[in-house]
């Protein structure tokens, strides 16, 4: 065989498997997702052509906008906090003094251990009755909270619990970024007199940009898709104060095997997915990662 | 500080060393050491508590004042969770092994295939398909729960089914369920794209003079040159398996193919009452990932270095 045949059949295999696996199971999804949407389908009878009907529901379903706001409000609090405290371990562990390594070693080690696992670890904590939070609150003379058991509580205690577990991501992220950035820089400030605070502002945050930004999209991606933790700490309740939009889609089709109201919640939430995406590529591209 | 930090020189050269480099020392510690050192204890001490935990049996969890350690601990525990039928955990490790390993070993294979023709060769609409793979990333994998369910129950001639999916339940509580929709990813084929990229091309050209093909400068140059890319790529894809919980939740439908994360979540939320075995369990599946991470860690740096920090 010539080089050229060869390389023709190279080309032909090796791109043509994984891209026709790519084309049935990630790209032809989302026009199931978006046919589906547009019917009535309990996966017993096929499904049924009912044009919006779904999206009109969605409209005025208390508990999708619920759902929303629930994500929202987790993606509110669990955003900016997260992102800050592992700014925060970034500017920390980016030293240079012996065993620095260490601390970031551990500070990742939330992030390796499996969700389900140590959700369970905090759903003990957040025990009532004789749980360690609210031991604590007691040894130091605050009232005890209802933490996972009350309509005002429980969210807060999911977003504690999903702050703690990705801090180190992030902050592996930024620490990247902030190594990338030639001492030079701010050494010549300090000559120039602008003191650590000044230099954070005027040198470093400015050239964290695109790592922050690729940071804050995949984190408001990641908010909006929060699950498990869900799923095993209250199951949405008590009360549906906990329900997110993928807890919602998730009970939707597979408890109540109302598959294309659950799709139309899918496709909203694509669409919102898709466009931050979109913009996160766009921003983070702008200097020459892609090509 | 900037008056301090440019002291006059005969002062500089009259303090003895030993007490600037104490002061140094004593510095180090209040704003670096101190400081992580409290952190470091929060942050592992959820994982601690698991530890804990797992050591001591139901009534000793729930005592108050919570007790920091029992002693003495309970090792029976993790004897008793391999004989426990409602963990049946011998099977959902065997279970969770398959489907972490497999996926990984497919996605790695699959996705250097695709990444060395898209970084290697030339070839009309080359862009256009790099393009559509990168597109794909912005595809969130949760909110297509609902699609790829539908479409993993309705793959023909298996599990009962005719040749237009019906009648059966696919594949469906199934391995090639679990493991294959998700062994193609588009971020791991642009992942390694950027890592083809960034070898020379005479290297690929002396290969070929000395008589080499097409397929073995794949397997035998760009392969092992890329290892450091493909060990960051392995881990992050076996954790991600190991730790993944929504896709077994909704593929899985017996012991069969339960993996640890479903069958601690399953047994949490249905009899959440026998804590010391669950916990037990956590810490069984918490433990080889980090044993994995602390082990190959050098490589996950430079994956995060090479995919966003530049």
């Amino acid at each position: 065989m010539t080089i050229k045949q060869q390389q023709l059949l190279l080309g032909l295999f090796f791109l043509g498997i994984p891209l026709l696996w790519l084309l049935v199971w990630v790209i032809a999804p989302i026009f199931v997702v978006l046919y589906l949407s547009f019917t009535s389908f309990n996966i017993l009878s096929p499904p049924e052509w009912v044009g919006f009907w779904n999206y009109e529901d969605l409209w005025h379903d208390n508990l999708y906008w619920r759902a929303f706001g629930n994500t929202l409000y987790f993606t509110a609090f669990a955003m900016p906090l997260g992102i800050s405290l592992s700014m925060l371990l970034a500017l920390l562990v980016n030293t240079r003094l012996p065993g620095a390594w260490l601390f970031r070693t551990i500070y990742y080690l939330p992030v390796v251990s499996p969700l389900i696992a140590t959700a369970l670890v905090w759903v003990l904590f957040y025990e009532v009755s004789s749980g360690l939070f609210n031991y604590l609150l007691n040894s130091v003379g605050l009232s005890a909270q209802p933490w996972l058991n009350s309509t005002t509580t429980a969210m807060p205690a999911i977003i504690i619990m999903s702050v703690w577990k990705s801090l180190g991501f992030n902050m592996v992220i930024i620490l990247a970024a902030l190594q990338a950035i030639p001492k030079e820089l701010n050494e010549a400030a300090s000559l120039d007199g602008a003191g650590r605070v000044r230099q954070f502002f005027a040198i470093t945050l400015p050239l964290l940009r695109p790592a922050m930004t690729y940071v804050l999209i995949t984190t408001l991606i990641g908010s909006f898709q929060v699950f498990s933790q869900v799923y095993v700490m209250t199951e949405g309740g008590p009360n549906n104060s906990t329900v997110t939009l993928v807890h919602l889609i998730y009970r939707t089709a597979f408890q109540n095997l109302d598959f294309g109201y659950a799709s139309a919640m899918a496709m909203v939430l694509f669409i919102i997915l898709v466009i931050a995406s979109f913009i996160n590529l766009r921003l983070v591209s702008r200097g020459n990662l892609y090509e | 500080m900037a008056i301090e930090s440019l002291p006059l020189p005969a002062v500089a050269a009259a303090k003895p060393a030993a007490g600037r480099s104490r002061r140094k020392l004593l510095r180090a510690v209040l704003t670096f050491y101190l400081p992580a050192t409290i952190i470091a204890v929060l942050m592992l001490f959820p994982l601690f508590w698991m530890v804990s935990v797992s050591l001591r049996t139901n009534s000793q969890i729930f005592t108050y004042p919570p007790a920091i350690v029992v002693w003495p601990p309970r090792w029976e525990n993790y004897v008793d969770i391999w004989n426990d039928p409602r963990m049946q955990m011998g099977l959902q490790t065997w279970n969770t092994l398959i489907y972490a390993t497999v996926r990984t070993f497919l996605q790695l294979i699959f996705s250097a295939m695709a990444a060395f023709i898209l970084a290697r060769f030339h070839f009309p609409g080359r862009n256009l398909v790099f393009y559509l793979v990168l597109a794909t990333v912005m595809i969130p994998d949760e909110v297509m729960m609902v699609p790829l369910f539908l479409m993993v129950k309705s793959v023909p001639l298996a599990g009962g089914n005719d040749l237009f999916g019906a009648g059966g339940t696919g594949w469906l509580d199934t391995f090639y369920g679990l493991i294959l929709p998700g062994v193609i990813s588009g971020y791991s084929i642009f992942f390694l794209r950027q890592f083809f990229l960034t070898l020379p091309k005479e290297l690929e050209e002396a290969a070929r003079i000395d008589g080499c093909s097409e397929l073995g400068i794949f397997w035998r140059v760009a392969l092992p040159m890329c290892t450091p890319a493909l060990i960051a790529l392995g881990i992050f894809s076996f954790q991600a398996a190991w730790s993944d919980f929504t896709w077994p939740l909704i593929i899985s439908g017996s012991p069969g193919t339960r993996t640890i994360q479903l069958g601690l979540g399953l047994m949490a939320t249905t009899d959440g009452t026998d804590w010391s075995m669950l916990l037990t369990g956590a810490v069984l599946s918490t433990l080889p990932l980090i044993a994995l991470f602390v082990l190959l860690q050098r490589f996950i740096v430079t994956g995060v270095n090479f995919g966003v920090g530049k």
